[in-house]
């Protein structure tokens, strides 16, 4: 809930003479980066997405995609506490943008553990370190719905927060034969400064499939879940840096189009890049949303 | 070096007094002869000596002289000079009331000798509005301005579009100190800026001072705009008013006692609502929604005696803004505004000693709350001052004008408070949080004439300033942790500043219209606005000076050729300054609102320095059919932060290279006058993405340089027409016919991007759209006088 956007939109709305045209701005072209996204959650491999970064205004199109394509880096992770070592294989998966993806095999995230990534890719070398904390439990799962929308609702978690401050929770949601992934739910990144040792219930909105695009005949069910579906329901915790991120990226999301707010770089952890790379710890449920 | 000065400022009290045994002192109060009201800086002076004052912001001076003859002249731009020939043998107390012309008198004619203010003064970078002359200019949308007004000025920028937050040589919006009879005004905008909260029907004079500033005011680095309202006729009762488009006010004002008391009371409120109301649609979201703001000013004061005078004054105006929306669940109401009271007394020790004491109470107040489905959020922020004041004014002679005095403020700081629940449960925002701070000020400063060539205006300003507890201290640790919390009690000291500031500045008179002026000045500030936006928003939160806060420091140094051509019909000036700030806030990059929820607003901001240097060239014709000003700003602002763009420096938003004005009025005849405005301003620096790149299939912007971009120059061009339509004795009724920019330039407010296409059909693109707000917006306001 961000007043300030509700000021812009009032301003916005009061402005009704206000007009806008199409304008080319020149600008320098960026610092060539390379830009990771990497996760890593408990008993599962290691995960890398490779892109570089463009021209703000160049389009992308089939052309253009090559450019952004990384295909042919080394790409290592480590567990730190044990010093093993795994070397990703690139595979291609129509799934993520842009389409390839780096996967390990062997080596599997465990809770408490601190993984150490690295990608050479031509003159750049990145580094980054990340951990996968302990698991938070929900107690209880549920759909709800709106009391004025009948089939549609919000899914609720209740769960007791761990008695010391920073626990860091992200939360997804997977709709049985309408998602191909886990989504993250709108709002998806908080954090216990508001409930830290209590007893907590949480609802959420659906949120949208960002490598989809969206469903305008959808309207506005596309932020409810409805009656009838089938949820897998997916909370993982973080560490402080990798929640940085997913949080100053949904600010950026949301607060995206507010020209008035202070431009957000992304708190990426990669040195020497752009990026994330994350440990979850994981926990999964599954609702079945039922009218009440 | 400072010690020395405190030294020399002593000597000169002990100076004064050791000498004047047969001389005598003419002293009293020039006013307006139709209503009563006290005349600030009319000119009281000697023929034959051409020795005088001017009078002080409650209409009283006070000249030292050696027995004799003499004619004494006291004169006020748009009245008629008054003459008085005097035998002096004893301390004599002589009033003036002097008649304001009629429109159609050439001025010059009668005012002769001592309009040349502009050359003689010790003052830099001063300016005065006579409000009258604001009435004939340009209206937006039918609302005359008075900050607008100021933004036309050389080396006042505006902040944006329509916006009355105002940028003075480089500073912050938070630099100026803006004072309604001495009272601060903490968020002097209505509507986000389109509007001031000052109705000009209740202003009297304004003053601002933009470099130079004497050492009677203090406690910001950039300016200090000084509004004086009315006082109320004491002779006779008046209405006034107008109608406009947007809104309408209402002034009445009269005698309570006559000639000993009077009273003004002026109001103005919005109606965009009500006329709104009717052409929305039944079943529109914004059915119950609404905006207006309005204003209140009253004042009234008391002639005790010949020695004393009771002034008591308050302004109170807010903004509210709902939006209920029955269908969505969705509902919130933003109010917010200041309310100040000020009580003073003057009080006349002897002829040379004036006194006046303050009693003043300033409010700042946001409150917002919202409500969604089972969501429910409270927003309060603001800031509470109790100030007391003390300040003499001592005239020895004809060649010191003595100010010393002492003022205490009490600051209650509320940085945004939030609550909320969801489901009736309480979420935990942290504890209310309340900031209590002292400041202090002590100071002398004296306006020296040394010779009929040379004059000094030297001041020092002692300032003090205090946090105190209760206040709970969150340290921060490794990636933004909190890892300790220190706690002080109620009253408990947590962090002292103390600090000198010298001000100098000094006139050299090269011949009969011509002057150099050079300036020194040095200036602390103990309270920050912290301003996610670049706009001055309410939203804003004020915050003291901490531990971790260091109090804004600036040093400024002006130089500056004062010219006057054709009998002081016109007047001319060049102003080169060079100005430093250190300790000047910023939120940390990638601060985010709700870092400021359970830890200290500070402990999210970075600090760095700033500095800005330009020339202002300024032109003004105050007589005759044709008046107006040309004034023209060179300027260049900087900041410097080692943790915002990697400690490069960058140009400040404001950074203006170029800023140009000018105002026009011609005077047809006594019923037609003809304004028109033109403004130029170089676009603003911003920051645009250079790249972007893709994170769960979203574009993210990559940002490199801070405000390296600018944006479009702004410019604009507005006219007006005065018809006076009706003016008997009794009555009096005008229109004003504006048009806000007439060739409808669509200047730039701000831009933003569209992504259209998605990932899946690879076919994304991105474009920027520059957003402009006003039009050509014609309007009509009708004024009335009873």
């Amino acid at each position: 809930m961000n007043y300030k956007n509700i000021f812009i939109l009032f301003l916005l709305a009061l402005l009704f003479y206000a007009c806008e045209k199409d304008i080319t701005l020149d600008i320098p072209p960026p610092e060539e980066k390379i830009v990771v996204e990497g996760w890593i959650e408990q008993n599962k491999p290691a995960q890398v997405i490779l892109s570089r970064n463009a021209a703000f205004f160049s389009a992308i199109d089939t052309s253009t995609l090559e450019r952004l394509i990384i295909a042919d880096a080394t790409v290592l992770v480590r567990e730190i506490e044990t010093d093993v070592q795994e070397q990703l294989n690139v595979s291609i998966d129509f799934n993520f943008f842009p389409p390839f993806i780096y996967r390990g095999e062997h080596l599997l995230g465990k809770i408490n553990h601190s993984y150490e990534l690295t990608v050479i890719v031509d003159d750049f070398e990145l580094t980054a370190v990340t951990s996968i904390p302990e698991v938070v439990k929900m107690d209880s799962v549920w759909f709800e719905p709106d009391d004025q929308l009948d089939t549609l609702g919000l899914i609720y978690f209740g769960f007791t927060d761990p008695p010391e401050l920073g626990n860091y929770y992200r939360v997804f949601a997977k709709r049985l034969h309408k998602d191909i992934r886990f989504v993250p739910v709108r709002g998806s990144v908080y954090d216990d400064i508001f409930f830290n040792g209590q007893d907590v219930e949480y609802g959420f909105f659906r949120g949208r499939d960002r490598y989809r695009p969206v469903d305008e005949e959808e309207g506005f069910e596309r932020f409810y879940f409805k009656v009838g579906d089938t949820i897998f329901t997916r909370v993982a915790m973080m560490d402080k840096r990798h929640f940085d991120f997913w949080r100053s990226y949904e600010e950026a999301i949301y607060a995206g189009g507010n020209p008035f707010a202070a431009p957000i770089s992304l708190a990426s952890n990669i040195e020497g890049g752009l990026g994330v790379w994350g440990g979850y710890a994981a926990t999964y449920d599954t609702i079945i949303a039922k009218p009440q | 070096m400072r010690f020395l000065l405190v030294a020399h400022l002593l000597g000169l009290i002990f100076l004064c007094k050791s000498y004047g045994q047969d001389r005598f002192t003419i002293s009293g109060y020039v006013r307006d002869a139709t209503s009563g009201e006290n005349l600030i800086g009319a000119s009281v002076y000697i023929k034959e000596t051409l020795q005088g004052a001017s009078t002080n912001h409650y209409g009283f001076y006070s000249i030292t002289l050696e027995q004799g003859s003499y004619t004494l002249v006291a004169s006020f731009i748009g009245y008629e000079v008054q003459e008085q020939e005097l035998e002096i043998v004893n301390n004599e107390r002589v009033n003036f009331l002097l008649d304001p012309v009629a429109v159609t008198t050439d001025i010059v004619e009668i005012t002769s000798e001592r309009l040349d203010h502009n050359v003689q003064s010790t003052a830099m970078g001063t300016i005065n509005i006579d409000v009258e002359r604001i009435r004939t200019l340009p209206a937006f949308l039918g609302e005359v301005d008075i900050l607008k007004t100021i933004q036309l000025m050389p080396g006042v920028q505006s902040s944006g579009e329509g916006n009355t937050g105002m940028y003075v040589r480089g500073g912050g919006p938070d630099q100026n100190l803006i004072l309604l009879d001495e009272a601060v005004v903490y968020n002097a905008s209505h509507l986000f800026g389109f509007f001031s909260v000052f109705n000009a029907d209740a202003i009297k004079n304004v003053e601002l001072i933009k470099g130079g500033m004497p050492a009677n005011y203090g406690g910001r680095l950039a300016s200090v705009l000084d509004i004086t309202m009315k006082e109320g006729n004491n002779r006779k009762y008046e209405a006034r008013g107008g109608l406009g488009l947007i809104s309408s006010r209402l002034t009445v004002e009269g005698p309570i006692q006559k000639e000993k008391s009077s009273f003004i009371v002026s109001g103005r409120r919005t109606y965009i609502d009500v006329l709104m109301r009717p052409f929305i649609r039944r079943d529109s979201p914004f059915r119950n929604s609404g905006y207006y703001f309005y204003d209140l000013n009253a004042k009234a004061n008391y002639i005790l005696s010949d020695k004393d005078r009771i002034f008591v004054s308050g302004y109170f105006g807010r903004d509210v803004f709902s939006f209920n929306n029955e269908d969505s669940e969705f509902s919130n109401s933003i109010a917010w505004g200041n309310a100040t009271t000020s009580i003073r007394w003057n009080h006349l020790f002897s002829d040379r000693l004036f006194m006046n004491t303050s009693l003043i109470y300033s409010n700042y107040e946001f409150d917002f709350s919202a409500r969604q489905t089972d969501f429910d959020i409270a927003l309060r922020s603001g800031i509470n001052d109790w100030n007391a004041k003390v300040d003499f004014n001592y005239f020895p002679d004809a060649f010191h004008n003595l100010k010393f005095g002492l003022n205490y403020i009490y600051h209650i700081f509320t940085p945004n408070n939030a609550t909320a629940n969801f489901r009736e449960v309480d979420i935990q925002l942290g504890d209310p949080v309340k900031l209590y701070s002292h400041e202090a000020a002590l100071y002398i400063n004296d306006e020296i004439t040394l010779s009929e060539n040379i004059a000094f205006n030297v001041g020092l300003r002692y300032s003090y300033f205090e946090h105190v507890g209760p206040f709970d201290r969150f340290v921060m640790g490794d990636l933004n942790r909190i890892v300790d919390t220190l706690s002080y009690n109620r009253g408990e000291s947590i962090k002292t500043y103390n600090n000198l500031e010298p001000r100098l500045s000094m006139r050299f008179k090269l011949n009969a219209n011509s002057s150099v002026k050079a300036a020194y000045t040095q200036n602390y500030q103990y309270i920050h606005l912290a301003s996610v936006s670049g706009m001055t928003m309410p939203t804003d939160i004020w915050v003291p000076s901490t531990d971790l806060v260091e109090p804004l420091f600036g040093t400024q140094y002006a130089l500056g050729y004062f010219r006057n051509f054709f009998d002081n019909r016109l007047e001319t000036s060049i102003e080169l300054y060079y100005k430093t700030m250190e300790n000047l806030i910023e939120f940390r990059e990638g601060a985010l609102p709700e870092d400021n929820i359970n830890n200290n607003i500070d402990n999210n901001f970075v600090f760095g320095e700033g500095e800005s240097y330009g020339a202002e060239f300024f032109i003004n014709k105050r007589f005759d059919k044709l008046t107006g000003w040309v004034g023209y700003t060179l300027s260049w602002t900087n900041r410097t932060f080692p943790d915002i763009n990697k400690g490069r420096t960058f140009p400040a938003k404001y950074d203006r290279r170029h800023d140009l004005s000018t105002v026009a009025s011609y005077r047809y005849n006594d019923r037609l006058t003809f304004s028109a405005v033109f403004v130029y301003a170089s676009g603003d620096a911003i920051t645009i993405p250079t790249g972007r790149y893709f994170i769960e299939g979203s574009v993210i912007n990559q940002f490199e340089e801070r405000n390296s971009y600018r944006m479009e120059p702004y410019h604009r061009l507005d006219i007006s027409i005065e018809y006076l339509h009706r003016k008997t004795e009794k009555y009096e009724s005008s229109f004003n016919f504006s048009v806000f920019n007439v060739y409808n330039r669509a200047n730039p407010f701000y831009i933003y991007y569209e992504t259209t296409g998605d990932l899946e059909s690879l076919s994304v693109e991105i474009k920027a759209k520059q957003v402009s707000l006003f039009p050509i917006l014609p309007s009509i306001t009708w004024n009335f006088k009873y």
